[in-house]
């Protein structure tokens, strides 16, 4: 296989051309060309729904006959019906709140997840309830993605079992995914989460970010959290994560139950807004983040 | 002949998909995307939202659901009122640690004879929903304590005791039975033990879960505490059987805060 020779290179020119028409041809998104009609990218999600597989009982003191995981499926599938571009996420603490968690473990919870076609979740500190073990022997039911960068697993029987981060690709867009875990000393008991080394979260989420941004060019990133929104005393948060980084779009938190309203908008560090999200506890309500990129 | 040229369309095939692949990776740095408009809203899933149930995922649901619904369905006992949570003191708290401490007692009582409790304490955080009015089930009972926490004794000094009151103030309050005090300036006043002035040099025995113990939610206070004495009942249990003892006997729970906690201004 001789060089690059004159009649290669004119050949590569001549085929970079067709090369460019083939692309536009052959489906590439014209908007990704054009720069026209935007990318709309649809991101639903949850948090801390803790085994509420059933709704809310109709005599419960608080939000009666409420949430429920078969009415969430609905609810989703009927958006996927109207838009093209959807990302399910959860933000951790699936495990633990009912009967189905303590007869089942997770393996209706997680069956379920991957019926409604969840594309990850990230790790509550709930998770660690029934020891790595318990949360180790439950992943064979999840068919999606476990996303955690500050945990590292290495030293235990989770190494390898979980992903640092993953890319998705929508309509032409690249969606850079990381997750961060809540410090598990003093929340969670020691022996149930082992030789589990917790790596600070802001940290870890720069790191994360500038590889997500500089190495795979993603065009989104979000980051799912289970820190918790926010604290009053000095504690590493979604708005401290969200005002100190600088690429990432979107966190999807969890951890502190907190019923937004509306999602909070954050200015990071560069001067851009963050979309702060979480949606309470008990799958009550369903999260929705609907992001149109376009070529600047 | 026919060999060669079969290679050198191959060759040329392999070279298109290269120059094809590089052109595609061009294009998509390129012409990376920006976000150019978000919008978003939390959608409840509540009376308001018209939509069925997923017929597929309820399909799934209906036989798990039919082994735990015999079970968690058992009607404990009558409460008159829902039992709030709350700080510094609440009825839910009050009456969960009293239950605590109470059984834990009689437990003692049949196991260690020779301790007595005098203390108990439940964290707020811990009971995660209110008890019901009217009926309360099996299932409201794993509502309220979905975690899997053994009960435990703990030996205290007072001094150990005091610190203790101390870090629970400084907290606003959490569920305790068998003391009194006052919350000033984020420490505890006025402590009494069973009704006495708390005594340093006294020993106390305290009822709580093994994950309060092991310094959860913020409790390092408790994790210094060499002497422990572990009951191997799960506390939810206890909570059960205490609840279908009152069923049995006809006791209605009441909302009861007695001031046990207050803020002393």
């Amino acid at each position: 296989m001789g060089g690059f020779t004159m009649q290669n290179r004119r050949e590569f020119l001549r085929l970079l051309g067709a090369g460019t028409l083939g692309t536009a041809a052959l489906g590439t998104p014209i908007s990704l060309l054009a720069g026209q009609k935007p990318v709309h990218i649809t991101i639903l999600h949850t948090n801390d729904f803790h085994s509420h597989i059933d709704s809310f009982s109709k005599d419960a003191p608080l939000n009666p006959g409420e949430g429920g995981m078969a009415r969430r499926a609905a609810l989703i599938s009927k958006i996927r019906s109207e838009t093209e571009h959807v990302l399910l996420f959860d933000a951790g603490d699936i495990f633990q709140g009912t009967p189905y968690f303590n007869y089942f473990k997770a393996k209706l919870d997680f069956e379920l997840m991957t019926l409604m076609g969840y594309d990850a979740a990230t790790l509550g500190n709930h998770e660690f309830d029934n020891g790595l073990e318990g949360l180790e022997s439950q992943l064979k039911f999840a068919g999606f993605p476990i996303i955690n960068s500050n945990y590292d697993f290495s030293d235990t029987i989770l190494a390898g079992k979980t992903m640092p981060y993953k890319i998705f690709r929508r309509g032409g867009a690249k969606i850079g995914v990381y997750g961060l875990g809540i410090e598990l000393h003093g929340l969670v008991d020691s022996k149930n989460y082992g030789n589990t080394r917790y790596n600070d979260p802001l940290e870890t989420a720069l790191k994360m970010e500038k590889q997500l941004k500089e190495e795979h060019h993603t065009d989104l990133i979000i980051c799912l959290s289970h820190l918790g929104y926010d604290y009053k005393e000095n504690k590493i948060s979604d708005k401290v994560i969200a005002s100190q980084t600088h690429h990432t779009d979107l966190i999807i938190g969890g951890h502190t139950h907190t019923f937004l309203k509306k999602p909070d908008l954050i200015r990071n560090k560069s001067g851009k807004e963050v979309v702060v999200n979480q949606v309470g506890f008990g799958g009550l309500l369903v999260g929705k983040v609907d992001f149109y990129l376009s070529k600047q | 002949m026919h060999f060669l040229n079969t290679f050198n369309e191959n060759l040329f095939r392999s070279r298109f998909a290269v120059i094809i692949a590089v052109v595609i990776i061009l294009n998509t740095a390129c012409h990376s995307l920006t976000v150019i408009k978000v919008e978003s809203r939390n959608i409840r899933l509540d009376s308001t939202l018209t939509i069925a149930p997923d017929a597929k995922i309820e399909s799934v649901i209906v036989p798990y659901r039919n082994i735990i619904m015999h079970e968690i369905n058992e009607v404990l006992c009558y409460a008159k009122v829902p039992l709030y949570g709350g700080h510094p003191e609440s009825p839910l708290t009050n009456f969960c640690a009293d239950l605590l401490r109470i059984e834990s007692d009689s437990v003692c009582l049949k196991q260690f004879p020779s301790i007595h409790i005098d203390v108990s304490m439940v964290n707020r955080g811990g009971l995660r929903v209110p008890i019901p009015k009217g009926e309360v089930k099996v299932k409201d009972m794993f509502e309220l304590m979905p975690f899997e926490n053994k009960v435990v004794f703990l030996k205290m000094s007072g001094t150990d005791l005091r610190s203790f009151i101390d870090h629970m103030a400084a907290r606003g309050g959490e569920g305790v039975s068998g003391m009194n005090f006052g919350i000033k300036e984020n420490r505890g006043i006025n402590m009494l033990i069973e009704g006495k002035p708390l005594d340093d040099s006294k020993i106390y025995w305290l009822a709580t879960s093994d994950y309060l113990a092991n310094g959860g939610d913020g409790n390092d206070v408790l994790k210094g505490i060499n002497e422990r004495v572990s009951s191997g009942v799960k506390l939810r249990d206890m909570f059960i059987d205490h609840l279908r003892k009152l069923g049995n006997q006809g006791i209605v729970i009441e909302a009861n805060t007695d001031g046990r906690i207050y803020d002393a201004k």
